[in-house]
């Protein structure tokens, strides 16, 4: 009996604390809460960014959830509760368009990036494209190419360069842009394909070389608020807030470069 | 694009691969424990046991940093011109590091349910210890270790969190069933997404016939073991 007591107490102490919460904080009403989904690239920039728009609207908060933009599309599609999504590529916003899930008004191109290809800091095995096809290379890093937009563009150069049949055999497929940063970081990659933004970031990686002049699709970063958004003015507010000096000076300083209008 | 069937292959090559690992690792592991109780085994056990509760993502990240470039074994390896990392052996390794708990104390399970006087009774008769355990317990314990076999290829069959970090996703050569499910659902690809889950279905199914068909068969042996055993010890 006196076991049944101790484990009715336990359970009931385990609800209570699931269901109370911290306890609410004075403020004069809570910020009104945004969602936006971005591109795994943006990451840094975009969290400076997040915490500037904070200190401009404090009655808004926003909430940066990241990934590659393939996946991120098809959680939108499958109901993510998501306010603003910001893409690497046009493809997922085209296709987000056409099933009517862009707010009228609301798509503008904010962003343009550089593919480049990437190797180890200290190693020298890979010093051009070309170099990819060798045995010695091993294993290079790339994202899938459908559900991430820089393994999309790296399947275009490497298509345009010839050379995609031949290195597909060694490709290890990531998730996100980042994902191939960090194999390559760490050297379980001989080779990487991502943004020249994300190169810029890491001192263990160094650039090989960028991707040829047209032999990939305009890398463009369109932004968009979504028409299922609860919040389309706080939305269209932090869209904006992309698109001005501010913002793109941040991007500037991580080596996006503002998308040609 | 024509349909790509390579993750079956890989699949089943790594498990069955992790799977005969783990049967002849689990089964010495779970010998030797039986026959040396000392302090050192009972501490070696958590260490053994681990890899079952903990979350395959960090087995996965421990892997990572055992083998890894910078890795004491990375290192190691490295300087006999062997990666690790992204690799097909990375895939029977996870899948060997995770699966070895369950065969271990399902080993172990078996072993100590055979009666020790059994085992005391051939070794009066002459037997070495080699011979008690290949000969007399091995037999009679092995309807539970064959069940722990099965059990073990479907948990290798599964391994998804530590195969994804320490081998990767290269089509043909690493992804697995379960890696190529995850990829397809990030890319929204549902439709292959269902194919495989329902070849994984398929196998899983396979596999829970074959482990019904056997207890039927397991208890007619739980008959006819031990006077097999006795018949054995008579003609030595």
């Amino acid at each position: 009996m006196r076991r049944l007591t101790v484990w009715c107490a336990t359970v009931s102490l385990g609800l209570f604390l699931a269901v109370a919460g911290p306890p609410a904080r004075a403020v004069a009403g809570p910020p009104t809460r945004i969602l936006v989904s971005a591109a795994a690239s943006l990451k840094d920039a975009l969290t400076n960014i997040g915490r500037e728009f904070k200190r401009a609207r404090p009655d808004l908060s926003v909430e940066l959830n990241f990934g590659a933009s393939g996946t991120l599309a098809v959680q939108i599609e499958q109901g993510a509760p998501v306010d603003v999504f910001v893409s690497a590529s046009t493809e997922q916003m085209d296709e987000l368009a056409a099933k009517n899930m862009l707010l009228a008004g609301t798509r503008v191109n904010l962003l343009q990036n550089r593919l480049v290809l990437i190797a180890p800091q200290g190693t020298s095995t890979v010093t051009s494209f070309g170099d990819l096809e060798h045995a010695q290379v091993r294993v290079v890093a790339m994202g899938d190419p459908r559900s991430v937009p820089a393994g999309a563009y790296a399947q275009q150069v490497l298509t345009a360069l010839g050379i995609y049949d031949a290195v597909r055999r060694k490709t290890v497929l990531a998730t996100d842009v980042r994902q191939v940063l960090a194999a390559v970081e760490t050297g379980s990659a001989d080779a990487g394909l991502v943004y020249a933004t994300d190169a810029a970031l890491s001192r263990r990686v160094r650039v090989v070389m960028e991707a040829p002049a047209g032999t990939h699709q305009p890398i463009v970063y369109p932004a968009a608020v979504l028409s299922a958004s609860s919040r389309p003015d706080a939305a269209r507010a932090f869209v904006l807030y992309l698109g001005s000096a501010d913002a793109i000076a941040v991007f500037a300083n991580y080596g996006f470069q503002p998308a040609t209008r | 694009m024509s349909p790509d069937f390579s993750p079956i292959w890989v699949s089943l090559k790594t498990a069955f691969t992790a799977t005969a690992l783990v049967l002849v690792l689990g089964l010495a592991a779970a010998a030797w424990r039986l026959h040396r109780r000392s302090r050192l085994w009972e501490l070696l056990d958590g260490a053994l046991l681990l890899p079952l509760v903990l979350p395959p993502t960090v087995v996965g990240f421990f892997l990572l940093v055992l083998f890894g470039r910078t890795g004491p074994l990375g290192r190691l390896l490295w300087r006999f011109g062997v990666t690790v990392v992204f690799s097909w052996p990375a895939t029977v390794i996870a899948a060997t590091v995770v699966t070895f708990p369950l065969m271990y104390l399902i080993a172990r399970g078996a072993l100590e349910q055979v009666e020790s006087s059994t085992l005391d009774a051939a070794r009066t008769l002459g037997s070495s210890e080699w011979e008690v355990f290949l000969r007399v317990a091995l037999p009679l314990a092995w309807p539970g270790i064959l069940a722990g076999t099965v059990l073990a290829f479907a948990r290798a069959l599964g391994e998804f969190g530590a195969t994804l970090m320490l081998a990767g996703n290269i089509p043909g050569r690493t992804e697995t069933i379960p890696v190529a499910i995850f990829f397809a659902i990030e890319a929204g690809d549902t439709r292959h997404a269902l194919g495989w889950a329902a070849v994984v279905l398929v196998i899983s199914l396979a596999t829970l016939a074959a482990m019904g068909a056997w207890t039927r068969y397991q208890r007619a042996y739980l008959v006819r073991g031990p006077v097999r055993a006795e018949r054995s010890q008579r003609g030595a």
